[in-house]
């Protein structure tokens, strides 16, 4: 059943909505003489006017007038006797002092049947949302949980590029705020999305420190020790001062929005710090991505549509080249640039970790400065990439890690030794489904707090096609994908503008979870 | 089995808001649709509960000590011994079969039936059970005055009526 077919039963709703009540109200002739005749409106909203007689007869107008002595109803109707048995049936002029009491019963719309109308609308809502925009609802990656010290916590998604076996990847990602108890530490690993993973081993890389001290990795691929980070002290976007944002791992976060012409176009932030002559520093970026890439991501598999097995099979033969896949360095990561004593900016790096959900920290190694004051720059494409934190960590060596493989593996409350076998066997894989859920177990080579964690996985992980996305297959857009990614990213910007704003809180609104 | 457990679950959770709608011992299509109150000449219908007991039939007149009803024939019933008592003064649509329908619509919401489905079983059912009480009034609720306005004579038994030949509305 497609959700389109559900529209005849969304209109049978609303023709549900137009359950009316009815309001009672009984008024003495006194009173309505109060009124006075051009007072009596109220009245008038009740289809039928009843009279009851003192002898106990009713009439019934069905349409009604007061004369202007405001004395006498006069009226076409029905007089009942006390059985309520028909006497008459023509028009009667009744003065009121014969009346006993007035009733009238005014009709509006049940405030139930509102509710209903309210329901209905929003279910209408979401039903066109998602008809017309299948690939902000569902999606996710391989995501993993723990512990903060006060709630269970995303702390990774790892090897999100991994769309295919070929492109099995390491992934490490920093565990910046797991709080390990009694030595041991939890990782949850879900599947939250209609996404098949594929995962070769999932280990903890725990690097020894002092404690005060925090260990980074480098994008150099080693740790680094660093016994003090220091903040911006300024931090200047195009919108303006960003400082607050970024000085905190908080999940307050900077962003932009991208460009209504072009996605790729590009935003630069610029940041100081002060730093003491001579001492080693490197920057500390915590950052994700938007779901701008995402969305590429899943235009490019809608456009694939019943051929995206093909497609995907090409690239696993290597027949589409890098060059070909241009779209995603038109995206690009976070470029770091430094200011040279003459002024100029000079590329030292830049981070191009995937993912749209987990914060990761990544450190790019800078140098030494003979000045007391550095300039750093960061280069990103403008919509593309969520800033959570940035500083400067000085650098007082590198370490060398301890990897723990999992103690134990838990499914759904039950230890599940198979899993675990496989997690310690690089030659096998542990294949999870949507819902799927794991506990993995580790127990930490000393006291708890003298190290640091990394999360380091491998695998890769496939997209199911979604049926809403067949029906956006289209060969020539695809091509214009790979061979012409810059006139791609423009004709796509303004079908990305009408989905932005709401796309972030929909993503994360649609991760799929067993009942 | 998990699929069969969740719909159980949301079956019991709809059965359980759905008791809570309000209901009559009133006979199948005697009392008038909303629509149709306006013109009809009888009262509402009554179910009294006494201490050892409970009655029903149209509400006729209530007075400051008495509450008339009729069933077959004309009854007076002290207020002081009523326990508890219902009026209804007509038919209001059922919302559940919209409130289920609508439930089911929401698999047209992708992963987000996880909030729509929800959000139909609470807030219908709540409009459900709302609206089934929006022709009712309850005593001790309300003070058995308000019954009034829902009887064949609101402005009480008229003096001189011959109350032998008072019956409650004939079914349809």
């Amino acid at each position: 059943m497609t959700r389109t077919s559900f529209l005849p039963l969304f209109i049978f709703l609303l023709a549900g909505c137009s359950a009316t009540k009815v309001e009672r109200q009984l008024t003495s002739p006194e009173t309505l003489l109060g009124y006075g005749v051009d007072s009596i409106g109220f009245l008038k909203a009740s289809p039928f006017l009843k009279a009851h007689m003192n002898n106990g007869n009713l009439y019934v107008f069905s349409s009604w007038d007061v004369e202007k002595e405001g004395r006498t109803i006069t009226g076409i109707g029905i007089l009942l006797d006390p059985m309520r048995d028909t006497v008459d049936f023509t028009r009667n002029v009744l003065g009121l002092d014969s009346v006993a009491i007035l009733e009238t019963n005014v009709l509006s719309k049940s405030g139930a049947a509102t509710a209903i109308t309210v329901l209905t609308g929003i279910t209408v809502a979401v039903t066109i949302f998602c008809i017309t925009n299948p690939k902000t609802c569902f999606g996710s990656c391989p995501t993993f949980y723990a512990s903060d010290g006060d709630s269970l916590r995303l702390q990774a998604e790892c090897f999100s590029s991994s769309i295919s076996p070929s492109l099995e990847a390491t992934d490490i990602d920093a565990l910046y705020h797991v709080q390990p108890v009694n030595g041991e530490v939890t990782v949850k690993m879900r599947n939250e999305a209609l996404e098949t993973h594929v995962v070769r081993h999932v280990d903890l890389l725990a690097v020894p420190r002092k404690e005060g001290s925090r260990v980074f990795a480098g994008t150099d691929g080693q740790f680094w020790k660093s016994p003090s980070v220091l903040p911006p002290a300024s931090a200047a976007s195009p919108e303006g001062d960003c400082l607050p944002a970024l000085l905190n791992a908080d999940w307050n976060e900077r962003f932009s929005l991208t460009d209504e012409t072009d996605l790729s176009a590009k935003e630069t932030i610029e940041l100081e710090f002060r730093v003491v002559p001579g001492r080693e520093y490197g920057l500390v970026v915590g950052s994700r991505q938007s779901l701008m890439p995402t969305y590429l991501l899943y235009q490019a598999l809608a456009y694939m549509g019943s051929d995206a097995g093909h497609w995907l099979a090409e690239i696993e033969r290597k027949n589409i080249t890098s060059k070909q896949g241009a779209i995603k360095h038109l995206i690009g990561g976070i470029e770091i640039a430094t200011r040279l004593p003459e002024g100029a900016w000079q590329s030292v790096g830049g981070i191009d970790e995937h993912g749209p959900l987990a914060v990761d920290m990544h450190m790019t190694p800078l140098g030494r400065f003979s000045d007391t004051t550095l300039s750093v720059q960061l280069r990103m494409t403008k919509g593309a990439w969520r800033l959570d934190y940035v500083a400067l960590a000085e650098l007082s060596g590198p370490l060398l890690s301890v990897r723990l493989h999992p103690r134990s593996v838990f499914k759904e409350g039950e230890e599940d030794k198979e899993a675990r076998a496989i997690l310690l066997d690089t030659t096998q894989t542990l294949v999870t489904l949507p819902g799927d859920s794991y506990d993995l177990q580790y127990t930490l080579p000393g006291a708890e707090g003298e190290y640091e964690l990394f999360l380091e996985s491998r695998g890769y992980y496939l997209e199911w096609i979604r049926k809403e996305w067949i029906e956006e297959q289209n060969p020539l857009l695809l091509a214009q994908m790979f061979l012409d990614p810059g006139n791609a990213l423009k004709r796509l910007a303004p079908e990305f503008k009408r989905v932005e704003q709401s796309m972030e809180d929909c993503f994360w609104r649609s991760r799929y979870a067993k009942p | 089995m998990r699929n069969h457990k969740l719909f159980l679950t949301i079956a019991a959770i709809f059965c359980f808001l759905m008791i809570s709608c309000a209901t009559t011992n009133a006979p199948q299509q005697w009392l008038s649709e909303a629509e149709q109150v306006g013109s009809d000449g009888f009262g509402g219908w009554v179910d009294i509960r006494f201490p050892d007991g409970r009655i029903s039939g149209e509400l006729i007149a209530v007075t400051e000590d008495t509450l008339f009803f009729a069933d077959s024939m004309l009854r007076a019933v002290a207020a002081k011994e009523i326990v508890s008592a219902r009026v209804a003064s007509y038919h209001a649509s059922s919302l559940a079969g919209f409130v289920f329908l609508g439930t089911l619509s929401t698999v047209s919401n992708g992963f987000l039936l996880i909030f729509t489905a929800p959000m139909w079983l609470i807030g219908g059912s709540a409009a459900a059970g709302g609206r089934s009480y929006e022709p009712i009034v309850d005593y001790p609720e309300s003070p058995l005055n308000d019954f009034r306005r829902f009887a064949r004579f609101p402005q009480g038994l008229p003096p001189q009526l011959d109350r032998s030949v008072i019956a409650m509305k004939p079914l349809k």
